[in-house]
């Protein structure tokens, strides 16, 4: 089931049968070989004034998707259009986007303020009306202090923060956000989302052209502040929906088994709650997700069991990874997830013995 | 093109300038870099050398009474050009790796904006380097008078556009500074070796005057060492700029052709 919005909004984004080649070497001198598909038909449509996420792990084609949206890459075929309603040209369409890449587009020998200046010469923007929109973007994203401070001295955070200020400088309609979190820490990653959340809601309330927001993204926390996740595997869209109905396909909770020294201890759940309802085995990181058993008693004796064993293991909400494990039979890249469990209360943080970071509201270990 | 097009892309060129001359003086390396190798060129080759090309020396009629420190100020010169004219592409290279041309190509910017402020900026970062090198022209003499030093100064703008274009060319292909600096070495070496620069074209063997006569580098060179000598020594100095200036148009089309938006 699809989380369209629909409802007579305008689409802003058409992706129809998408798919694109890498070559290992030039292909233009015949000497590459395609490196498998990096998307292979992709279709997508995003109405105006969506928030969507592209979730999936690295080589999932996230990013190619983002990069062929943005037009800094031309799919091998298949089509992307922008406001197809209308087909404006080109140099609008570009006019109208605003792209946070992955690498800041700035340059970190310039001060802020020479970037926003440079960025809003680029877009065709006036003197004075550059001045004055730096001036507000400044204040809104808290960087009015740092204006004349060199980009390469600013933390991650506040780079960030001044890469969205150029993306948002000459107000467009659709920001491109390719994983914006990469290198952030917890706070820093809720403050970006916390800021361009606010923007949307900025530009709604003052009645212009809502803000359409694409992120290709790794991380399920930032995932889970859009209205559509699109889930991608292998160059697909494996499902396409609100992150709350991709969650609730699992069932109303997950059982995740920290497999650790002891195999014997993920073998075992699967048969105690039968092997028709193990979701997946993430074997990167020796965690089994299963849904437990319904029945009150039959769930206590196997938590009892694992605690018994002395087993590594949570038990709580399903998360965005647990759908898309269940969905694609692969493990999100957890390794800076945080906070992933949906537990009601009590969330707590801790890693794992492999690196793992998972919240638990409910766990057990001897 | 449109008005808007004319616009956007003209303000994008000033921008662009702007900030590859605030990063150039914002690395005082590279400007120490410029000077420093322009010295080093011309007293350690004409300390060093002058005993070893006298011989081609004397066999160029052009060169008679000069000497070899005088003769190898147009090289010098040609050396800071060319070879800050590739780092100039380099910071193509590092400008894709960082992010920012990626935001320039999604931007409205026209392409020809573009291709234009990294011209414009590598060479004239290039020829703004190698003009101390015509000071000490001065120090030494110069037979062509003001003029000729204005015309030197011509000859150095036209190799730095053609070098630009020909290194950003290569950079808009190439995603390695490793593997861009290896084309350059193979390309550019050979280029400025056999431009004239070090050893008058008449003092070398047929085959390789051949080489050296269809190197355009070799034109622009003789731009330069003409105009200082003076234009009645020149052989052939209107072919030599006609050359050079084509040279240069040259590169700016393969610019345009290479440089391309997906």
């Amino acid at each position: 089931m699809s989380a369209r919005s629909g409802g007579g909004a305008s689409v802003a984004i058409r992706v129809s049968g998408v798919r694109h080649d890498y070559f290992a070497g030039r292909k233009s001198a015949g000497l590459g070989a395609a490196i498998g598909p990096a998307l292979d038909g992709v279709d997508l449509e995003i109405t105006s004034g969506e928030f969507v996420a592209l979730l999936g792990p690295n080589g999932s084609g996230k990013s190619t998707l983002l990069s062929a949206i943005s037009t800094a890459l031309r799919p091998t075929s298949g089509e992307v259009s922008w406001c197809p309603e209308s087909r404006p040209a080109m140099s609008e369409v570009r006019s109208r986007l605003g792209v946070v890449f992955q690498s800041p587009g700035l340059d970190a020998l310039l001060t802020v303020r020479e970037n926003l200046e440079t960025a809003a010469a680029m877009q065709g923007m006036a003197r004075d009306e550059s001045v004055r929109r730096i001036g507000e973007l400044a204040d809104r994203l808290e960087i009015a202090h740092r204006l004349d401070q060199r980009c390469g001295t600013l933390s991650g955070g506040l780079r960030r923060r001044a890469d969205l200020a150029r993306a948002m400088l000459h107000g467009p309609d659709l920001l491109l956000l390719d994983e914006p979190g990469t290198g952030l820490d917890l706070r820093a990653r809720r403050a970006f989302q916390g800021l361009v959340a606010s923007l949307r809601a900025e530009r709604t309330k003052a009645g212009g052209k809502p803000l359409t927001v694409v992120m290709s993204t790794h991380l399920m926390d930032e995932a889970e502040e859009a209205d559509r996740v699109v889930l991608m595997h292998a160059g697909r869209v494996a499902a396409d929906d609100s992150p709350e109905r991709l969650r609730s396909r699992i069932g109303p909770a997950v059982l995740r088994v920290f497999d650790g020294d002891q195999a014997g201890a993920v073998a075992m759940v699967g048969a105690m709650v039968g092997a028709g309802s193990i979701d997946g085995l993430d074997e990167r990181h020796g965690v089994r997700s299963v849904v437990p058993p319904e029945d009150v008693a039959e769930r206590e004796r196997v938590l009892s069991m694992l605690i018994e064993r002395g087993t590594a293991f949570e038990y709580g909400r399903p998360t965005l990874g647990d759908a898309y494990l269940s969905l694609t039979g692969a493990a999100l890249e957890t390794e800076e997830h945080v906070g992933g469990m949906n537990g009601e209360s009590g969330t707590r943080s801790r890693r794992s013995g492999r690196g793992h970071r998972v919240g638990t509201n409910v766990e057990g270990r001897a | 093109m449109s008005a808007d097009a004319k616009i956007v892309g003209s303000a994008a060129v000033v921008a662009l300038l702007r900030r590859d001359v605030l990063r150039f003086v914002r690395q005082p390396s590279r400007i120490v870099a410029a000077i420093g190798t322009s010295v080093m060129l011309w007293v350690v080759l004409g300390s060093g050398f002058a005993g070893s090309f006298a011989p081609a020396m004397a066999v160029d009629s052009a060169s008679e009474g000069e000497t070899y420190r005088a003769y190898l100020i147009p090289g010098v010169a040609v050396a800071v050009v060319v070879f800050s004219s590739v780092f100039g592409a380099i910071g193509l290279i590092d400008d894709r790796r960082d992010g920012f041309l990626q935001a320039q190509l999604v931007s409205p910017t026209p392409m020809w904006a573009t291709i234009g402020a990294r011209v414009v900026s590598s060479s004239a970062l290039a020829w703004v380097q190698a003009l101390p090198v015509l000071l000490a022209a001065l120090v030494i003499g110069v037979p062509g008078g003001a003029a000729g030093l204005v015309g030197a100064a011509a000859g150095m703008l036209l190799i730095a556009v053609g070098m630009s274009g020909l290194s950003l060319a290569a950079a808009w292909r190439i995603n390695s500074v490793q593997g861009f600096h290896g084309v350059m070495n193979l390309v550019l070496m050979p280029m400025w070796l056999l431009s004239g620069a070090f050893f008058p074209v008449e003092g070398a063997s047929p085959w390789l005057r051949t080489v050296m006569m269809v190197n355009p580098l070799t034109w622009g060179t003789e731009c330069v060492r003409s105009s200082l000598r003076g234009a009645e020594s020149g052989q052939g100095a209107g072919w030599m700029w006609m050359g050079a200036a084509g040279f240069a148009a040259a590169t700016l089309a393969l610019c345009a052709g290479v440089m391309k938006r997906p």
